[in-house]
């Protein structure tokens, strides 16, 4: 019994000081106060579900639902709840619509139409802002419950629906509520939570009348707001675009920095031989808006090469026109198509294209990028000599003569600002014997120092049938989708060229010796 | 029996069509409510998928209480308060239990707003990251009398949900503010003019650089027009004055007249908010800088030169005030070519 009685006692002891100390401690430290005040502020903040959702109480964050949709085919958007993504290919349009509580109120409670902003933010994979992007208004959907996001490179976006509406404050004391005046409802709280001292609400009182905290509680109190966010997944559909320089290794021009120029030429005019955009291209062209920059055209003077572009392009082209700038054909070429629509276009330029050593000034063909594999919806732009009649046979080098060549790429999913990781740069020279066995003379990412040299002609195949033939391949693949439909998969770049050993008696006016 | 039956399936279609028919109309569009269409209309008014909601709120950086009151181009310091920013991911949402939340990113998306109540229109304002992740500065470059200052932040994580399954989904918060943005910038007015003998020409003020602060705002001044003896293309450009009321434009602005001068005068150009049209006048004054002394009944249109005494130094003005008290003054000289 006495066990009993102490125990009593003891729980009861414990019980007291368990109770008195930490709010003794919390006294002491001088706590109290700060806490209280910002537990005001957690309870002003509180988060509310759909089902406790009440319009006509202001300062709470309603809940929303945001959703996409595109349409349709081959290329449609899919959502992925799992990850509240939404995978797109670049070039189509995704509908994004929103459904909340704080748009369906009825309207007769609040004549306010809310106010509805679309952003999108670049971000890294992980979803941390991509640094110096800002947060882009998407257009034409201000104010609506629909947007339509079109237009965006290969990359991780977040797209945030982003809500505002006044609550409607019909009686004011001191004029309208929303531009100056308070309800007694709102006094009464400023009273009953010790923001105002006193007990009756003044006749007329305006919010500016108030000191910065009671406007502040006021104001937090007149809008509720509601976001939504998902992550938009670009996938890329475009293969990278590809310059090659290709050099028959004699004079005395050197060559040690040309991979570093070339590398430089095609991020500055962004893969496309004279610039990103046919509408910028007389005023690149014009030398005191280059600003330092060389074009392709530059490097081949410079460096006495030929070369041969494969980019994005469109249903236009370039003309160019010796000693002087490039200039357009007369129609638009087009990037961004749709992705049944990209075309890519091959242009070529210089004396390795001709049998005889004359420069091959011009040739242009834009043909439509190939779906490769088809369930993979994954692009390839695919060309070679063979493939075309209106192209030059092929290329055209001299025996005992080393022959380089120089690859530089950008993909759009860098947003052609970075070239192409080099080890996804192949280029291979094969020897192919009369039954068409193909056998790899010589591989690597280029072929830039030594070069390859040919030692017995094969040109004119007639006369030296006996020869085996030879054959340049450039593969350039991008980098694959790590998530998505499309994961792992990847868009590629082919070009591929016979090589025809001509004798050296032959006749190269531009070259030097 | 082959037409009974053929009876019955006629009269059972015309006895369902009317459901089928009530089952397929829909109204696509409601006038109350124009910002929903069709296809958010039929939406869920929540996330089919956790989608946690974290308080937010915002302060001045001293950790006072955010002052509701604004001045236009001014920055201000903020810092942002809220889980998102620097605290642990939630481990709920409305209707889901989210183990094991992990932040997969290490900084959030932060945007704001500044929205005109009067005319529901939002724009962006870029905030400059501050030292701190919470920290960070912006400038309200929109005036209004009635706005609002919205914050969203969103931060992507991951959970496990209660199956074990892996997810990832953004938690976000929100908050927006009843504010005032005080206008600052005065009003950029210029004048079109039109003699009687045929030559037109403009003259006008552009702020530039936009949004400037600290004051006092400046603006170039452009003219163009046979007024001003330019061919069609040509401009002249005063780089860089003062906006306000001495906005004195030199020589190469000069425009001829004479006894028989009619000009017809029309003022172009306005104010980044609101214009106070009873405040806007124009005609000729003596002298250039301050107030303006005008020399004939302000807002005489068109001007008969014959009726004015044309003082030594005579100038077009422009005056204008906006509708909070800022004033622009812009002087344009005038050459009379006596008898």
């Amino acid at each position: 019994m006495k066990v009993f009685k102490w125990l009593s006692i003891g729980v009861v002891a414990v019980f007291l000081v368990a109770v008195t100390v930490p709010q003794f401690m919390s006294y002491a430290l001088g706590e109290d106060t700060q806490q209280q005040e910002e537990q005001t502020e957690q309870e002003e903040q509180k988060v509310v579900t759909a089902d406790e959702f009440d319009p006509k109480k202001g300062g709470q964050a309603a809940p929303m639902s945001l959703e996409a949709k595109s349409d349709g085919g081959t290329f449609a958007a899919q959502n992925d709840k799992t990850t509240n993504a939404t995978h797109a290919f670049e070039d189509t349009k995704v509908s994004l619509g929103e459904g909340s509580t704080i748009f369906t109120e009825d309207m007769k409670q609040n004549p306010n139409a809310p106010s509805i902003a679309w952003t999108s933010t670049a971000t890294d994979e992980k979803g941390n802002p991509i640094p110096g992007a800002t947060s882009e208004a998407i257009p034409g959907a201000e104010n609506s419950t629909q947007a339509d996001a079109e237009g965006y490179q290969p990359g991780h976006y977040s797209i945030g629906n982003h809500a505002a509406r006044l609550v409607e404050v019909p009686e004011a004391v001191g004029g309208p509520g929303i531009d100056g005046g308070i309800t007694e409802e709102e006094y009464r709280d400023l009273i009953e939570n010790d923001y105002i001292k006193g007990d009756e609400v003044p006749a007329d009182v305006k919010i500016a009348d108030l000191d910065e905290k009671s406007q502040n509680r006021v104001n937090s109190r007149r809008v509720n707001t509601a976001t939504a966010n998902v992550q938009l997944v670009v996938h890329d559909v475009t293969p990278p675009d590809v310059w090659v320089a290709l050099r028959e290794c004699v004079g005395d021009v050197c060559t040690d920095d040309l991979q570093e120029k070339l590398d430089n030429s095609i991020r500055d005019f962004q893969g496309s031989p004279c610039g990103e955009d046919a509408k910028n291209l007389m005023t690149v062209a014009k030398d005191s808006e280059l600003n330092g920059k060389q074009t392709l055209d530059d490097l081949a003077d410079e460096y006495k090469f030929s070369y041969v572009t494969i980019d994005e392009g469109g249903v236009g082209g370039l003309k160019l026109v010796p000693g002087q700038a490039p200039v357009l054909d007369g129609t638009v070429a087009a990037r961004d198509q749709h992705p049944e629509k990209k075309t890519v276009r091959f242009t070529l330029k210089g004396f390795l294209f001709d049998r005889h050593g004359r420069a091959v000034k011009d040739t242009f063909v834009n043909m439509p990028t190939q779906v490769h594999e088809e369930e993979e919806l994954k692009r390839m732009a695919n060309f070679s000599f063979d493939s075309n009649e209106k192209a030059p046979k092929g290329i055209y080098v001299r025996k005992n003569v080393p022959l380089q060549v120089f690859i530089s790429s950008v993909d759009n999913r860098d947003r052609r600002r970075n070239n192409t990781n080099a080890d996804r740069i192949q280029c291979a020279i094969f020897e192919v014997d009369k039954h068409g066995n193909e056998t790899p003379i010589w591989e690597g990412d280029s072929l830039s120092t030594a070069g390859a040299v040919f030692r017995v002609p094969n040109y004119p195949r007639d006369k030296y049938a006996d020869q085996p033939s030879y054959k340049l391949a450039v593969r350039v693949d991008d980098e694959p989708s790590t998530s998505g439909p499309v994961a792992g998969k990847n868009n590629t770049t082919y070009f591929e060229s016979p090589i025809f050993v001509v004798d050296t008696g032959a006749s190269f006016d531009t070259m030097r010796r | 029996m082959q037409k009974k039956i053929l009876v019955i399936f006629l009269l059972s279609i015309i006895a369902v069509s009317p459901l089928l028919a009530q089952g397929g109309e829909k109204e696509l569009y409601d006038p109350s409510r124009p910002w929903i269409t069709e296809f958010t209309d039929s939406l869920p008014l929540r996330q089919a998928n956790p989608a946690p909601v974290v308080p937010l709120d915002f302060r001045m950086s001293d950790g006072s209480i955010f002052a509701p009151v604004l001045i236009e181009d001014v920055p201000i310091h903020l810092a942002l308060k809220s889980a998102l920013i620097d605290g642990m991911p939630p481990t709920k949402d409305q209707h889901y239990v989210l183990n094991y939340p992990e932040w997969l990113a290490d900084t959030p998306v932060v945007v704001w707003y500044l929205t005109d109540n009067a005319t529901n229109t939002t724009k962006t304002i870029p905030a400059l990251p501050g030292v701190y992740p919470d920290r960070m500065t912006l400038v309200p470059t929109a005036p209004t009398s009635s706005g609002l200052l919205r914050c969203y932040v969103n931060r992507r994580m991951s959970y496990y949900d209660e199956s074990g399954q892996l997810g990832e989904t953004d938690a976000q918060g929100s908050k927006a503010i009843l504010i005032t943005v005080k206008d600052i910038t005065p009003p950029v007015c210029g004048l079109s003019i039109k003699l009687s003998n045929g030559k037109t020409g403009s003259c006008w003020p552009v702020e530039f650089p936009k949004d400037k602060y600290p004051l006092p705002k400046t603006a170039s001044v452009y003219a163009m027009g046979s007024i001003f003896n330019l061919q069609e293309g040509d401009f002249l450009e005063a780089p860089t004055l003062d906006l306000g009321m001495n906005m004195v434009l030199d020589e190469q602005f000069a425009i001829e007249v004479d006894k028989e001068t009619v000009m017809e005068l029309a003022v172009v150009g306005g104010d980044n908010y609101e214009l106070d049209k009873s405040k806007v006048f124009f005609g000729v004054c003596s002298g250039a800088g301050g107030e303006p002394v005008p020399v004939y009944e302000p807002n005489t249109n068109p001007l008969e030169f014959s009726r004015i005494n044309l003082p030594k130094k005579p100038y077009l003005y422009v005056d204008a005030s906006d509708k909070t008290g800022n004033r622009q003054v812009m002087y344009i000289p005038l050459i009379y070519k006596g008898e």
